[in-house]
């Protein structure tokens, strides 16, 4: 194999696919990026066997073949090189050079046939949406994901469909983020009800999301959920299990409507928590007539308190949550006025933009 | 600063004496306790059962074999947890710096007490006679510069002994003794010393330290200072134990295991312990770790974060049996320990899912009949059948207040 690559583009391709690339020592070739040379094009792939991402260069090929090499080892160097064009050729034991300039790497690499092979895609079941919808249903709810590994149903993402809705849940356990869009025509699903994304592919799914414009081809099979841009692919292999019936939390006699600025209430909050007790930052909420105190104490060092005014006009409400919970949502949110729905200071507090119900945020307070 | 000087006390045929004062027909007779009525296993044997050769460990029918006129008595926890604490309080009263060390022994630094209550053997007779008064028991009392010293003198005389050991006389004492009779020494690592050409402390105390640290570990250095008579762990007074930084259990195997679902059951026992511990005192961790010891003492441990903080004994339990499920094992081990460490005082955040509250609430209630009716009453129906295998006997490590480190090493 050899070709001769643009080291600008390399460099993008070769970026791409370092996320994925397994640290763990647990197979050695999976630290590897296959190239594959072919009609003046390489393509690349990595994979963790749970997330497979391919992508593709254009580069002036001379001789087709393929090649694993060490995925951040290449990477470096190429970043590294002195010249604006790259050579790449293969030799006798899987042997890599690289030369720029005057600079000449030799790698060690592994044949390709032992690379796992990337999952069949069923062109048919690709339809297309708009990268900024799904942009923003990740950005809304990738927050609330659990990354607690024993709680593996709810280290994803629900996605769900029906005839007019798409909606994305996440949840940790403790607060849960929900948000519908109602143009669901295009959204492809398998017959089953919904299925759940693991946390790190859809994140790589967000990355592809930035770096291209436009319209994106997605697909959901049995195993796995597909997103296609150009030649990028990315294919995630879908969770196991049961996510939680989200539908039993959300709160429905929530009758204590609190609207509150966002960017005020947001910017109190951070201010407010710097004084939490370090590790969970309980932050204490008095709603009263058209007032919320947000206060917050730790023994060691002081407290802090501060008024925000807010549209309220019920009964006084006592109510402890963790901070960073709520700024996590106030941030996501675009609106500039939120909503804060109550019971009592024992029960879920759900927030939504005023005004909107496609956003669905839920959080279970603190013992006071 | 006064030179240090420690008190150790060990209790007598702590569990059988208790019962001879609540029972005047015992008084005099040879007895043994048993952990319950099922158990047949002595746990304490009083002096005049030691005279026919009962001992801990043995069955009732070998008990019963070497002193026929044996008299069988079911251990009552609460009247030794109660003695106990009346034997703190008495010590009380000599130096505020008491480490409760076990249900039967306890630690008092009584450095610079002289003023007061005299040389160290006019405070340590004050001592018994305080505690044969008001409570009609007896202790061996080991008087030394450290723990390690003293711990080994109340060994040395029993029951009823002084024994004061100085920095002048250790070195003559430890030359001839055997390693197994130092505080820490158990008989397989006695054992391995052996094979070492290491018998006697002062062996010890002489041999190359690289070498020990090659065969033993971290604690290869320890071996060697310990050999010497010397020893900087510090008395840690009751109530001013330090915020826990690590809640942790660990237990030797009654023999070396290899089948991991055999280790999977004492990590579940163990996760219990721990989470108990942490929920009683309101701790969580976000760190879990693992450790096992192999039998040549090759001990490692696997610690793993988790994204919040947890005292639930499930979440405990299933990350350390990730740790395990990632390992291969070298050998059959030989110790499980499993902690949490990472330490915040619990968080008061309530669970979203009905289901995640209701397991916090089974918790709770099993936790509360545990601490009414002693541990493991209600347990995880997995370790029901190891824990069957066992006595029913007050762990040693059972301590009367505060959140205390069982230390894994």
């Amino acid at each position: 194999m050899k070709f001769t690559i643009d080291k600008g583009n390399f460099i993008k391709v070769l970026q791409r696919i370092q996320g994925i690339v397994e640290k763990r020592n647990t197979m050695p070739i999976l630290a590897n990026v296959l190239i594959e040379a072919n009609n003046n094009r390489i393509n690349i792939m990595a994979t963790d066997l749970e997330v497979f991402i391919k992508d593709s260069a254009l580069a002036q090929v001379s001789e087709n073949g393929s090649i694993t090499i060490n995925a951040r080892k290449v990477f470096e160097i190429v970043k590294e090189l002195p010249s604006d064009t790259i050579d790449f050729s293969t030799g006798k034991d899987d042997k890599v050079s690289l030369k720029a300039g005057k600079a000449k790497f030799n790698i060690m690499g592994l044949p390709s046939k032992d690379f796992p092979a990337f999952p069949a895609i069923d062109e048919s079941r690709l339809q297309t949406i708009e990268s900024d919808i799904l942009k923003d249903m990740i950005d809304k709810t990738s927050f609330a994901v659990s990354t607690d590994e024993t709680r593996y149903n709810i280290n994803g993402f629900l996605l769900e469909k029906d005839d007019t809705t798409i909606r994305m849940v996440a949840t940790d356990g403790h607060r849960l983020a929900l948000i519908e869009k109602k143009d669901g025509k295009n959204m492809p699903t398998e017959e089953k009800e919904g299925v759940l994304l693991p946390r790190k592919g859809v994140m790589e799914m967000r990355k592809l999301l930035d770096e291209k414009e436009g319209n994106f081809q997605l697909g959901i099979s049995q195993k796995s959920a597909i997103m296609k841009k150009d030649n990028a692919v990315i294919s995630v292999r879908l969770l196991e299990g049961e996510f939680p019936d989200y539908k039993k939390v959300i709160p429905k006699d929530n009758d204590k409507d609190v609207v509150a600025d966002k960017a005020m209430l947001l910017s109190s909050l951070k201010r407010v928590s710097i004084l939490s007790t370090d590790k969970i930052k309980g932050v204490k909420f008095c709603f009263s007539d058209a007032k919320l105190t947000v206060s917050s104490s730790s023994p060691d060092i002081g407290e802090a308190t501060e008024e925000v005014d807010i549209d309220y006009n019920r009964e006084d409400i006592e109510i402890a949550f963790n901070a960073r919970y709520f700024i996590d949502m106030l941030e996501a949110l675009k609106e500039d006025k939120v909503r804060i729905s109550l019971k009592d200071s024992l029960s879920p507090g759900l927030l939504r933009p005023d005004g909107s119900m496609d956003y669905t945020y839920i959080i279970m307070p603190m013992r006071l | 600063m006064k030179a240090p000087l420690i008190m150790h006390i060990d209790m007598n045929a702590f569990f059988a004496s208790v019962e001879q004062r609540s029972n005047p027909e015992l008084r005099g007779k040879p007895i043994a306790v048993i952990g319950s009525a099922k158990r047949t296993v002595v746990t304490t044997a009083s002096y005049e059962a030691r005279r026919f050769g009962v001992k801990t460990g043995m069955n009732k029918w070998e008990a019963r074999k070497a002193c026929p006129s044996l008299i069988f008595v079911i251990g009552d926890n609460q009247k030794y947890i109660d003695t106990s604490v009346r034997i703190l309080a008495i010590l009380k009263d000599f130096s505020p710096r008491i480490e409760a060390y076990s249900i039967d022994e306890a630690f008092v630094d009584i450095s610079g007490t002289g003023s007061l209550f005299g040389s160290p053997e006019t405070l340590a007779a004050s001592i018994k006679d305080r505690i044969r008064k008001d409570l009609g028991l007896t202790c061996s009392i080991g008087i030394a510069p450290n723990k390690l010293l003293a711990k080994l003198a109340s060994d040395m005389k029993k029951p009823d002994g002084l024994v004061i050991i100085t920095e002048e006389s250790k070195a003559a004492l430890l030359r001839d003794l055997p390693v197994g009779e130092l505080w820490g020494i158990g008989p397989k690592l006695t054992m391995h010393l052996g094979a070492m050409g290491i018998r006697t402390c002062g062996q010890l105390g002489a041999f190359p330290e690289s070498i020990l640290r090659e065969r033993f570990g971290i604690i290869g250095e320890r071996l060697k200072s310990m050999g010497q008579g010397m020893d900087a762990s510090p008395i840690v007074p009751m109530g001013e134990e330090e915020e826990a930084k690590s809640v942790g259990h660990s237990t030797t195997l009654p023999a070396d295991v290899s089948d991991k679902a055999v280790i999977r059951r004492y990590i579940l026992k163990l996760s219990e312990m721990v989470g108990a511990r942490a929920r009683r005192h309101n701790l969580k961790g976000r760190k879990v770790s693992l450790t096992l010891r192999y039998p040549d003492f090759y001990t490692f441990s696997t610690q793993r974060t988790l994204p919040s903080y947890t005292n639930d004994t499930h979440s405990i339990y299933m990350t350390a049996l990730n740790i395990l499920e990632a390992q291969r094992l070298r050998s059959a081990v030989r110790l499980i320990g499993v902690s949490i460490f990472d330490i915040a005082k619990g968080s008061l955040q309530m669970p979203l899912f009905e289901e995640d509250r209701k397991k916090e609430k089974l918790l709770e209630v099993m936790d509360s009949l545990n601490m009414h009716f002693g541990e493991f009453t209600l347990t995880w129906g997995t370790i029901f059948e190891e824990y069957e295998s066992e006595a029913g006997v007050i762990s040693p490590a059972w301590r009367p207040s505060g959140v205390k480190m069982v230390n894994v090493k």
